[in-house]
This record gives structure tokens, sequence and C-alpha cells, in this order.
């Protein structure tokens, strides 16, 4: 059968449409997978730490989280279970030393390392010379939507990594502290932070954004 | 048979299930919750609390669906002295060591100044979720192994426990 010029443009169309299907989910796939970080080289200072907190959550316990949340009338709950749904895990590392230097500035930039990946930008980043804190907040962005979030605190004697992966909400982000053993008040810390002359300018042209927004 | 001779005969049934369940719920420690109750009897020097009454609870879930709890084992030592850093550590191994035979951690808190840890592993197994929940203090421990079904247990939660705490925060929530 001959194809007419018409036909085989058709055909091409299809092939490449079909093509663009197969491809996408991996993507989609591999922008959530890349949002999650490698923390396991964290675990050695389980034996250092004096207090340590580590939370696991994804696949089925995510969504029995979900399931778990009664949220019957209470708007928080509904909007926690609202983020929920679409997350894929949350994972949450946070060691607390009797006496500083317990932990190396090499574990600390093995996960820094990993946030320059592509997709990774840094939305806040907070430091403080008299408390020798650095407080980092960084969103893994595919196009306009978030997949990703990741916070590190660094203090002299504490270290905190949270690790969302999913598609997140920004605005509704502020629902998950407390939760999951997720620290409490860290957005609304952070913002804090952000205010003081310590914080760098891409903070305040965002906070410029949000105010503009509103 | 009299009603008399029916009521004894139901009671050595039930009394010898109890037995064999509270016996065959060790399973010779060969799960995941057998080795981690023994390292404790064998480490710590400590012996189980409430063992018959663990075990007839354990036999009535399996044929009373409480909640969706569709399984249940248990062994608790109260009032007991476990406080020792080098067994703490090994603790550690034996529960972690329950990940490689399929079990997920979810939470793992450990803290060196009270003495206190906890493990949460979960499973899947088609529908329904196991759970193995380690809690070790100086004074006291605790281990259970839970088999459930979420559906039931939200369904539970919601009309049972929801509805005389209406309007709580969320149920489920780590610090």
């Amino acid at each position: 059968m001959r194809l007419t010029t018409t036909n085989k443009v058709w055909r091409k169309f299809a092939l490449a449409t079909a093509l663009v299907f197969a491809v996408l989910p991996g993507f989609a796939q591999n922008a959530n997978a890349n949002a999650k970080l490698e923390l396991k080289n964290l675990d050695k200072l389980s034996s250092k730490a004096a207090e340590v907190n580590d939370v696991t959550l994804d696949g089925a316990m995510l969504e029995l989280a979900g399931k778990f949340i009664q949220a019957d009338g209470d708007p928080e709950s509904a909007q926690l279970k609202d983020i929920l749904k679409g997350l894929k895990g949350i994972y949450v590392k946070n060691f607390e030393f009797d006496g500083p230097n317990q932990y190396s500035q090499a574990d600390v930039e093995a996960i820094r390392a990993q946030l320059t990946a592509p997709g990774w930008q840094r939305i806040v980043e907070s430091r403080s010379q008299h408390a020798k804190e650095h407080d980092e907040i960084f969103i893994m962005k595919q196009g306009d939507a978030i997949t990703g979030l990741a916070i590190l605190v660094a203090e002299p004697t504490e270290l905190t990594v949270v690790n969302i992966v999913g598609p997140i909400d920004i605005n509704k982000l502020a629902t998950l502290e407390g939760h999951f053993g997720i620290p409490g008040a860290s957005v609304e810390h952070h913002s804090k932070k952000q205010k003081s002359d310590s914080a760098k300018p891409e903070l305040k042209k965002r906070e410029a954004d949000n105010d503009d927004e509103e | 048979m009299t009603m008399k001779n029916r009521l004894n005969a139901f009671a050595v049934v039930f009394f010898t299930a109890c037995l064999v369940f509270t016996l065959s719920a060790d399973q010779a420690y060969a799960d995941d919750f057998g080795k981690i109750v023994r390292h404790i009897e064998v480490n710590y020097h400590v012996h189980r609390n409430h063992r018959f009454l663990m075990g007839f609870a354990g036999l009535m879930v399996k044929f009373w669906h409480v909640g969706g709890v569709k399984g249940f084992k248990a062994a608790i030592f109260e009032d007991q002295h476990l406080d020792a850093t080098e067994t703490d550590a090994r603790l550690d191994e034996i529960v972690q060591s329950a990940g490689e035979r399929g079990w997920q951690p979810l939470v793992k808190s450990y803290s060196r100044r009270s003495g206190e840890h906890s493990y949460i592993y979960v499973q899947t197994e088609g529908k329904d979720i196991r759970m193995l929940i380690v809690s070790v203090e100086p004074n006291e421990a605790a281990v259970l192994q839970l088999k459930l079904d979420p559906d039931k247990l939200a369904k539970f939660m919601d009309e049972d426990i929801g509805e005389r705490h209406h309007g709580d925060v969320a149920a489920m929530t780590f610090r």
C-alpha cells in the first residue's frame, strides 16, 4: 500500500505522541526519585548522638497516615490530608549531641552536594555567626510545580535534615509542621530569620513577590 | 453430656487453646518478634509479665478482629531493670536486622540521656499491614507485633474514636 504524504505525517505524529507518552511517566518518576536525598551517610552519627529521631514515611505508610487523619470538621486536618495525598515520601533525620564537633562538615556537605543537582534551588539561607547555625531550605522545581523540598539545619550540637518528596503546595506547607517528625514552627522560624540582616537577598525578593501576590 | 460437663469441657479446651497460643506466640523465637523478645530476656535478664493475658488477647484478636486488628502478639516487661548500654547497641542491631527480612523502618528514636529506644517497623502483606513496635526504657519494655487491615482500622477510628473526640487535631502525629 502506498502511503500518501498526509498519512506519513499522521504516522510520524502518532509515533511521536506514543514516544512522548511512553517517556513522560519516566520523567515524572525520575523527578520524584531525584527529589529523594540519600541520607544513609548520616546513620553513622547515631552512635555519637545523645538523641536520634529517624522517620521514614513513604508508600503504603503515607497512605495509611492519610487514612488515620480525622478530617471531620477540622480545617487543618483536612489540609494535612490533602497535602499527604500527593506526597511520595517524608524523611526526617535529627541528631542531638552532648557537645559540639560531633559531626563533621563533610557529613553536611554530602547532603548539600546532592542539593546542587539540577532542579534544586535554595530559597532560604540563614547563617548566624553568634549561634554558629546554618539553616537552608531547598525546593526542587519542575516547571512551576514544586516536586521536592529539603530543610537542612546545622547547629553545633544538633543536625536536622527533612526531605519531602512529591508535589508540594508551598502555601500549605506550614500544615506539616509538628507532624511526622518535622520540627514545629520551622517555616515560621526561618521566615523570621529571613528578615534578619544575615538573610540573603533572594529571600527578600521572594518575600516581596509573596507580598505582591497577597 | 450434662450442661456442667459441657462447660467444663469448654473451659479445658479454652484454657488449652490460650496456653498453646501463649507458647506458640514465641514460635520457638523464629520470627522477628520472638528474636527481639528472646534478646531482651537473655541480655537484660528480665522476664515477661502478663504472659497468659497477652496470649489470651492474641487468641481473642485472632477470632474477633477489633478495629481491623487481625493478629496481635505482645511481650511486656514491667518494673524491671533494663539499663545496659552495651546490650542497647546489640538491640539496635537485632531490631535493624528485621529490615533485611522485609520490614521497613518507620520510626527509630533513641535517647542516650533517658535510655529510651523506640522502633516502629512496618511490612505490607497484601491489603494488610504488619507492624513491629519495640520500646525499651530503663525500667520497662514492650514488644508488639500487629497485623491490621488499614481500611477497617481507619473506619473504626472514624466511627468509634472520631465520634468521641470530634474536632481533635490529626490523630497520627510523630514528635
